[in-house]
């Protein structure tokens, strides 16, 4: 619910991690139509390449017999629609990109609220993580994307407009919980800072403020945070993850491994004790092992 | 506290200290008579700089030269970019180095894949029926079999053709692609 803060870096950041560390087999899934993550991880002729002959979320999504996919085979296995972008041996890392034309979901939202789900259902067996990147406005994309998830991961800078953004997906997330007709338990993993400066009065109120808020709520604030750095930049210019951009900070490395490690022991605890918390905006889902 | 200018100005030398080697200097000063002093005591510093740490701190005499300068020679830069090494770690595996190709301007025809090859020494062959992507799997993996120092030499070529991939981004938006 608030642009900037970095929803794609760390969506690309940590599904190019549990891929290439963590040996998992991932899907990242770009729900926005600014589809950044796709031009974080695509070139532009492979995404040419790739709309023209496989299509994009779009055509999976949509139903209009302009946009969507004229080939029956690829309806029934949505998995035809994912580009791979590495592999090596048993584990591999794939995108389901998006496109501009995403925007017509959002202008055209009746009976769209589990399709993603449905899609996702189909290739869960494929995979140990999907992670879908949010567009920054609530939207039935968002509401796509809490339908499939069963985590949510709330990147954020400590501002004040992100303490409001921080309130307003809150209470989305209830609006979500009190309308959804098929209740799905969708758990908020926590609230991740990013952009972190240290060196500013300002930003350490704001940091306590969030922190207030976010125990308030029952959300958990994850001790790993993403400092501010032009390593970030580098890594997008270079269409690589940060823990791979030559020269990047070693703090910066590191750090999303940090919060890789602190999600999976988050995913774990909320899995086993069965706390119900409340969700969101760059999600995860963990699929099933095969 | 140094002035900005003298501060700029020692960064460049120091940064030129990093970067080349003595026998670069005292090669540039037999083609510069203007600079040819200048340019042999920089060789002199490069030989400095290019001791172990200790013994450089030990050699440096504050009389010598200015406090800034001996500081800073006592602890040399590192040599500053390995180019080399970051290049084969980033595109080790055929899948970064199929990556890397499809990054490069004009690299879309079934021709133009060949001639690319031929001119780095690939042995790429092409078979009636391949396409672009079939050449372009081809080539990425008759570079990843080469020798670590070969591929690192292929590599480094192909990043000097790497296009803009925003220009090409812009191009997609706007329907141009």
């Amino acid at each position: 619910m608030k642009g900037g803060v970095g929803k794609t870096t760390l969506a690309v950041n940590l599904a190019w991690h549990f891929y290439q560390n963590e040996n998992a087999r991932v899907l990242l899934v770009d729900l926005d139509p600014q589809f950044n993550a796709t031009q974080y991880v695509l070139d532009y002729k492979t995404f040419e390449a790739h709309r023209k002959k496989s299509g994009t979320i779009t055509n999976l999504l949509v139903d209009q017999p302009s946009m969507s996919l004229k080939n029956d085979k690829a309806k029934k296995n949505p998995a035809s629609v994912f580009h791979t972008l590495l592999k090596t041996g048993s584990k591999y890392f794939d995108l389901l990109p998006a496109e501009l034309s995403l925007a017509w979901v959002v202008k055209n939202p009746a009976q769209m609220e589990h399709r993603l789900e449905k899609i996702l259902q189909k290739v869960s067996g494929k995979y140990d993580y999907i992670f879908i990147d949010c567009a920054p406005t609530d939207s039935v994309l968002t509401t796509m994307a809490l339908t499939a998830s069963d985590f949510v991961l709330i990147p954020m800078r400590p501002d004040r407009f992100s303490i409001l953004g921080f309130t307003n997906l809150m209470e989305t997330i209830e609006i979500f919980r009190q309308n959804c007709p098929d209740p799905h338990e969708v758990k908020v993993l926590g609230v991740t800072f990013t952009q972190v400066t240290d060196d500013s009065t300002v930003e350490a109120q704001s940091m306590s403020e969030i922190k207030r808020v976010a125990l308030s709520e029952g959300t958990y604030l994850f001790n790993s945070q993403l400092k501010y750095s032009r390593s970030f930049l580098r890594s997008v210019s270079d269409q690589t993850p940060v823990f791979n951009t030559a020269h990047a900070r070693s703090k910066s490395r590191t750090a999303i491994a940090k919060i890789a490690a602190e999600l999976t022991q988050q995913t774990n605890v909320l899995t086993t004790s069965g706390i119900k918390t409340v969700p969101l905006v760059t999600k995860t889902k963990k699929g099933k092992k095969a | 506290m140094i002035p900005k200018r003298a501060h700029t100005l020692l960064s460049e030398i120091h940064g030129l200290l990093a970067a080349f080697e003595v026998e670069d200097f005292l090669s540039a000063a037999q083609f510069s008579p203007e600079l040819k002093d200048a340019l042999n005591l920089l060789a002199q510093k490069a030989g400095r700089a290019n001791k172990p740490k200790a013994a450089t701190a030990r050699s440096a005499s504050p009389s010598e030269k200015p406090r800034a300068v001996a500081r800073s020679f006592a602890s040399p830069s590192k040599p500053k970019a390995k180019p080399r090494r970051i290049v084969e770690q980033k595109y080790s595996t055929k899948d970064e180095i199929r990556a890397l190709l499809n990054r490069i301007e004009r690299l879309d025809t079934p021709q133009s894949i060949i001639r690319l090859s031929n001119s780095l020494g690939l042995n790429v062959t092409m078979n009636p029926k391949d396409g672009s992507e079939r050449l372009m799997r081809r080539m990425a993996s008759a570079i990843a079999t080469l020798s670590k120092e070969r591929r690192a030499q292929v590599i480094a070529e192909l990043v000097k053709n790497t296009g803009s991939q925003t220009l090409g981004w812009i191009n997609v938006l706007k329907g141009r692609g």
